[in-house]
């Protein structure tokens, strides 16, 4: 009797586990977890990701943000997204309040394509929308235009929207795989690094958490020495483990970055940013 | 999907086979030398080889991760040579929530190349 | 110790006179098992950056008509391209013990 109790109990573990997709339980537990790591560290000032676990690197940063290394890129950006197109109408045409201050809004889920369109694919949308060519989403005029947006956008709450229809919950469930699974030769998940180890080192470079570790971005990284979105920063990630990096505009990513946004729901956005 | 896992599984121990095959001349082991140990600094403080330093303090490295134990009185942490093996070579088969790769079962270093790590990591008294 | 090496040298003339040096048909053949197997990584979403190393190793090899080469090449590439659709095939279940819980 007391063997089939186990048995059933065994069975009903796993399908428990992989219960219907809910985001607002994930991120319950998501920031629990930081919560739990990091007590003292309020929510608002995981988005400054790495440069709250080690004093020197958050002092040079500091001296740094007194000419922001990403000022040009911002006005540059802004320049671009004030620009009109060959057809007279330009970016703001394209977004909600003319575009100023909306990236907490991003990513969203598309219904009509059953897609996550992100802040930079929703900028090449409404170039293509308008005849112009797409550009490279992981830095020049794109990170730019993205980060005078992110710019307007600063200490606006994250809130990104999770539908409760299948094909949403379905892209959000698969970021969330994504973001779990252990691939690449060397066998790592994002987890086991931003969520296992935040504020550890890996070699000279302290882990930033994964709770709000969107929120900065684009950054400038003076390892690039320019400006890179998000999905340039997970193809980093994806080769340091010796996995191929997806494509830029791939689903894998946006679905990534999907479920990773939607866990820092609540958190301010911060960018642009300035990294090491 | 058990299908296919059956049949990556199968192909896999072929693979193994083969491969044990060109292992027999290291049968003939011996003392590892100080070119041994040498070749195994190189591996542990090569990002593109094992890249240890990038988890573990190990003495002589510039810039150590503190992701893993010190690595420094490994004589002491594990005594036998043959188990530090089987940690390098798979790590998460005994522990598999652990965030250091298999260095072996993933062919990210060739047994004689653990091998040349652990000469170095055991040359630290 | 002498007797111990006349053995070995011996199992290594047998392992070398069990493969005959393979040619360019064969090398055909295993690059394309390789091409393979990487293909059904990539669609597993995880193929490993040193599979295409070694893919890519394996085709220039056959391209310059180094049959052996390509043989070694395309067998690491297989090799490696098993191993990440194992571990696809893995994760498939253990990913949810990284989801940390309430
Ligand atoms: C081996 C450990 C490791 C893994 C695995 C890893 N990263 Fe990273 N990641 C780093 C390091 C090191 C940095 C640079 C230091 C930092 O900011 O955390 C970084 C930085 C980042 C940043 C920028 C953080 C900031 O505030 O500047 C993001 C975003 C990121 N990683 C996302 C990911 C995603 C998504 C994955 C999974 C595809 C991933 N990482 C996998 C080590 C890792
Ligand atoms: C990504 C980080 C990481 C890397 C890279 C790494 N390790 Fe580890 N290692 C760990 C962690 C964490 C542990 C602690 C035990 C565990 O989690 O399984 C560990 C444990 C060990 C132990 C056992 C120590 C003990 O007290 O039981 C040895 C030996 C070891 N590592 C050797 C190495 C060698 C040699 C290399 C390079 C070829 C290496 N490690 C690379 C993270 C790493």
């Amino acid at each position: 009797m007391r063997r089939w109790l186990l048995l059933l109990l065994a069975l009903a573990a796993p399908v428990a586990a992989a219960a219907a997709p809910n985001p607002a339980a994930d991120r319950a537990a998501f920031q629990g977890w930081f919560r739990h790591l990091f007590p003292q560290l309020p929510l608002a000032k995981y988005v400054d990701g790495p440069y709250n676990f080690s004093a020197s690197e958050r002092a040079q940063w500091q001296q740094i943000m007194e000419l922001p290394p990403y000022g040009f890129a911002v006005d540059h950006g802004k320049a671009l997204f004030d620009a009109r197109f060959p057809d007279g109408a330009g970016y703001a045409s394209c977004f909600p309040h003319g575009g100023i201050g909306i990236a907490q809004d991003y990513p969203q889920f598309d219904p009509k394509t059953g897609r996550v369109v992100t802040l930079p694919i929703a900028i090449n949308r409404c170039r293509v929308a308008h005849g112009l060519p797409k550009l490279k989403l992981t830095t020049g005029d794109l990170a730019d235009i993205d980060a005078y947006m992110v710019r307007t956008s600063r200490g606006h709450k994250i809130d990104v929207v999770v539908p409760d229809t299948k094909p949403a919950l379905a892209a959000y469930e698969a970021g969330k795989e994504y973001f779990y699974s252990r691939r690449g030769q060397l066998n790592f998940s994002c987890a086991s690094c931003h969520l296992q180890y935040p504020g550890h080192r890996v070699r000279g470079d302290t882990l930033a958490p994964a709770l709000g570790i969107t929120a900065s971005f684009p950054i400038y990284r003076s390892k690039w020495g320019n400006m890179g979105t998000l999905v340039r920063r997970f193809i980093g990630c994806n080769k340091n483990i010796r996995s191929a990096p997806d494509k830029p505009d791939s689903l894998a990513y946006r679905d990534l970055e999907y479920f990773l946004t939607a866990m820092s729901n609540g958190l301010p956005i911060a960018g642009p940013g300035a990294r090491p | 999907m058990t299908g296919k896992g059956g049949c990556v599984k199968h192909e896999l121990r072929i693979l193994a086979l083969a491969a044990l095959c060109s292992l027999v001349p290291l049968a003939a082991r011996a003392a590892p030398t100080a070119a041994d140990i040498a070749a195994g600094r190189k591996i542990a403080f090569t990002k593109t080889l094992g890249n240890c330093i990038a988890c573990h303090v190990i003495p002589g490295g510039a810039q150590p991760g503190n992701i893993g134990p010190n690595l420094t009185h490994i004589r002491v942490l594990v005594p036998h040579r043959k188990d530090a093996y089987a940690i390098i070579f798979d790590e998460p088969a005994r522990k598999p929530q652990t965030p250091m790769p298999p260095f072996g079962r993933n062919h990210i270093l060739t047994p004689a190349q653990i091998r040349q790590v652990i000469a170095f990591l055991y040359s630290h008294k | 110790m002498r007797g111990a090496a006349v053995v070995l040298l011996a199992l290594g003339i047998g392992f070398a006179h069990a493969a005959p040096a393979p040619d360019l048909a064969a090398a055909k053949v295993a690059v394309a098992a390789a091409d393979a197997a990487a293909g059904r990584a990539r669609a597993a979403g995880d193929q490993w950056m040193p599979t295409l190393a070694a893919l890519k190793a394996a085709h220039v090899a056959l391209a310059r008509g180094d049959a052996a080469a390509a043989v070694t090449a395309a067998t690491h590439a297989r090799h490696l391209a098993l191993l990440s659709l194992r571990q696809a095939a893995e994760q498939k279940r253990l990913w949810r013990n990284e989801v940390p819980r309430q």
